[in-house]
Order: C-alpha cells, then structure tokens, then sequence
C-alpha cells in the first residue's frame, strides 16, 4: 500500500497547490512561499501518519486495513480510495500499477483520477456522486459500473465505483470518499500450480492446460502454446473433467474461476 | 474505515487471522458462509473450527498452525451438506508489508463456495450494454450451463438463445463460449454491487486482541 505520487506529465499545465497559480500564466508569485507553505503541510501530514501508528502499538486496525489491502493484490484487484473532487488518496499496488501505465486510467498533475480517452460519464462526474451520496439509497444508485478504454487498444478496463460513506467518529467528521475498484481483463489468470495439485489433484501437465483454458483459449490454442498435440490435449481434459467432477469445458472454467478464483500467489 | 468497506463488497469470504488462526476480521461474505455451519464454523471461544467429515476433531488453528511453514496453502473442506468442497487457501502476511514496518504476523484466509452463483447482472448489463434477457443466458453461462439447459430454464427456444448469445458475443468481443465465461470472470471480478453484502460498520470480534474501540460497532 503507498500514497499517491503525482507526475505532472508535459502535456499538462500545473498549477501551483497553495497559490493556484498556473506554470502556463507565469507560475507562482513568490515561489520560496510556496515551497515553504508545501513543505510544512507534508510534514503535518507526515506526523498524523506518524501519530497514528506510533501512539497506538495497539491499534490493530491500521495494521488489518493493511492486511486488507494486500489481500486485494492477492485478488488482481485494485482498489483506489478518492475523495469528492476525484483526487487520489490510497491506492493498493495492483491500482497503481493501473495509473503508472497510464493505459485507460491516469493522474492529473493535481493528483485527479481520469480516464485516458473521453468517457461518457466522465470518471470525475461519477467519482463525484459516489462520494457525494449520503442516504443510503443515494448510494445505492450511486454504485456505477465503468467499462474504461484504453489507448493501447486492450480490452477496457472495468470500474467499478462504491460510496463510502462513514458515520461520523469522535470527533471526525463523517468521511465521504468513493471506492475505486480496477480490473484488468488483460491481466494473465496466475493460479498456483502446487495449488491446483493440491486441490484437486491435478499433474503439472493438466494444471498448465486449466490455467490456459481460465485464459478463455480454446484446445487448439492450448495445444499450440503447450506444444502437444490434440489427442494429448484430449486426455488431459479427461482426466481435468472426472478430477474436477464436470462434464464440459465451460463448466470446467467456471468451477476453476469459483473454487480457486483469481487467487493468486504471492509476490516475493 | 474505508479499506473495510471495500472488503465487505467482494463476494469471496475474507479472514485475517493472527498467526494461531484466530479470526481478527471477517468480511461479511465470510461471516455467511461461517454462520450456514456447512463446514467451516466459529467456536463458542471464537476460533475457527472446520466440521468437515475428514477433519471433525481438528481444529483449523492446528491445521493453520502445521502448514505454517510454507507461507501459503490451500485446504478443500468437505462440506456435511454434500455440495461442493468449500476452498480455503491460506496466505501469510509477514513481509508483504514493509521490513521495518513492526506488524503482527497475520494469517489472510480467502474462503471460495463454488456452489454460490457468481451472478453479476447489474455490473454485466451496465459494462457491456446487454438486454435483461442477454443478461440472464450470460449469468447461466457464467454458472458452466449449456445452450440447451438455458433454454430451459429461462423458457426460451434454441433459436431465441442463439440470436442472444450472437449478441452477447458482439457486445463483448468474444469468439467462444469458453473465451466469454473467462472474460466475464476476469472483467466482473469477485466485487459485487448493491445491498448484498453491504454493512454499515464493522462487527468487534472478541478475540481478546482487538478492542471494540478499534472496531465501534455502528448502527444499521
């Protein structure tokens, strides 16, 4: 888990976060002001993190939001945290891999989610209204389900958009903030071989036929990437079919997809 | 906490336990499969203990605690129901947060119940534009059912579900059955929407570790 880093593209005017003066009118007026100003917001910010983990050791919950957040890179999922006005605040490795290929979904320069090509709605518009929304119904109607494209011509990315609206806790403010999920279709199905073994007690050559046939390939595709021929194939998906207990293979796809899912194993 | 809430929303169980299998937090998807007692269960001293036929008189605590050493693995649970094996696959959390970073080490435990339905329709009509009737033969595709076993349920003729998988496949830019039932695992994803699963606060779980003040029980 990391915070944002913004990398203010050269396409892209920036405009000054204290001042709000814009590079292309001429930049700050005093720019030593506003380094200093920057510099002592960083360090407060700074300090309350430091605050919260060092004044309560016993405060497991950071530590769980965190197991949580790992556990969604597990999921291939990524998962992007943002205020009303669409500005990132906590992004898993998984969502920031997503921004750092800036391929469908990327930061302004003021730190902003948006889409790399036009979208209709706009991702702002939709962050926005999830954030905003207080009543629950308002947040149910509020949950929007993007499919965002991307430049490279992949297949688009899917968004999916929660309000998540705390009640307001001792002192703070109840939290608006929306939910950012990010999938990437693209991203290969990475099942764990000695898992797949274990599970269902497959041999190394059928767990790598499963994990391409998760991959949505067909036998002849299969065939071609592992190298072996078609009655090979054949017995492989036999034995997959009477391991696993089914009688086809999109009912092989489907059962792989909901017993072992897209659970992955970890990176070192 | 928002990180929480993301968690309630995915459809798979989720369980942090601390490294002797005691459950710090659990999702509300895991918290139903725990409830149904259909092989998994929470004891009455709040562990995890597994009813499954093969395994009765052993605790998941014991079976947590002896794969210890291999940072992850992944335990099929017979269930006393008789459907599908539940699927509990085990990560261990130390040194996936940073090396200096001082955190307990924590047990992540995914639980998969291949029996429940994926069922995405809100998030398949609104990602691909597909009709309610298209939606329906996608969601039963997505379940490994065949051509002719949508007909029957939905009530439709061969030829009514052709024109809709045809259209299924333009809209999603898929060539095969198999190719569509991957594309609309991996694009929906194990989020789901709506009312299902949403809570409006974390329950505290008295596991003696964690106080209520950390998790304040809110009102629904």
């Amino acid at each position: 888990m990391s915070t944002a880093r913004c990398v203010p593209s050269a396409h892209e005017d920036f405009e000054c976060p204290n001042c709000g003066a814009r590079k292309s009118a001429g930049g700050c007026e005093d720019p030593k002001k506003c380094i200093e100003a920057l510099d002592r917001m960083e360090e407060i910010c700074i300090r309350r993190i430091k605050d919260l983990i060092d004044d309560n050791p016993d405060n497991h919950s950071f530590h769980l939001m965190m197991a949580g957040f790992d556990a969604l890179d597990l999921l291939n999922l990524g998962l992007a945290v943002t205020d009303p006005m669409g500005r990132l605040l906590l992004a898993n490795r998984t969502a920031e891999h997503v921004l750092a290929m800036r391929d469908g979904l990327q930061l302004t320069s003021r730190g902003v989610l948006q889409s790399s090509l036009y979208s209709s709605p706009s991702v702002v518009d939709v962050l926005q209204q999830a954030a905003s929304a207080t009543l629950p119904e308002e947040q149910e109607a509020s949950d929007v389900v993007l499919a965002v494209q991307r430049p490279s011509g992949k297949r688009p990315l899917t968004l999916l958009v929660r309000s998540a609206n705390g009640l307001p806790e001792d002192g703070y403010p109840a939290t608006t903030a929306a939910l950012v999920f990010i999938l990437d279709p693209e991203l290969p199905v990475e099942v764990d071989a000695a898992e797949l073994h274990q599970l269902y007690g497959l041999t190394t050559a059928e767990t790598r036929l499963a994990n391409l046939l998760m991959q949505g390939k067909s036998l002849e595709d299969c065939c071609y990437e592992l190298g072996i021929r078609r009655p090979t194939a054949c017995t492989h998906l036999q034995q997959l079919f009477k391991k696993t207990g089914v009688q086809r293979q999109s009912q092989l796809v489907s059962l792989l997809f909901k017993s072992i899912g897209l659970v992955r194993r970890k990176r070192e | 906490m928002t990180g929480f809430d993301a968690l309630d929303l995915l459809n798979i169980g989720f369980i942090v336990t601390n490294i002797s299998g005691r459950p710090l937090l659990v999702n509300g998807t895991a918290e139903k499969i725990l409830e149904a007692k259909d092989g998994i269960e929470l004891t009455s001293g709040g562990g995890l203990l597994s009813t499954s036929p093969g395994c009765n008189s052993l605790s998941m605590e014991s079976i947590l605690a002896a794969k210890a050493g291999t940072h992850q693995a992944v335990i099929a649970l017979q269930r006393p129901s008789g459907k599908r094996p539940l699927t509990l696959l085990v990560r261990w959390a130390q040194g996936m947060t940073s090396a200096d970073d001082p955190v307990p080490p924590t047990t992540l435990v995914f639980i998969l119940d291949p029996e429940c339905p994926a069922n995405p329709e809100p998030e398949l009509r609104q990602l691909y534009g597909l009709t309610s009737a298209e939606t329906r033969l996608a969601n039963l595709l997505m379940e490994g059912k065949t051509l002719d076993e949508c007909c029957d349920t939905l009530g439709i003729r061969r030829s009514t579900a052709k024109m809709h998988l045809r259209n299924v496949f333009t809209k999603t830019g898929v060539q095969r059955q198999g190719e569509l039932v991957a594309l609309l695992f991996k694009s929906t994803g194990s989020v789901r929407m709506g009312k299902k699963g949403r809570r409006s606060g974390w329950k505290p779980l008295d596991s003696g570790e964690t106080s209520d003040a950390e998790f304040p029980a809110q009102p629904c």
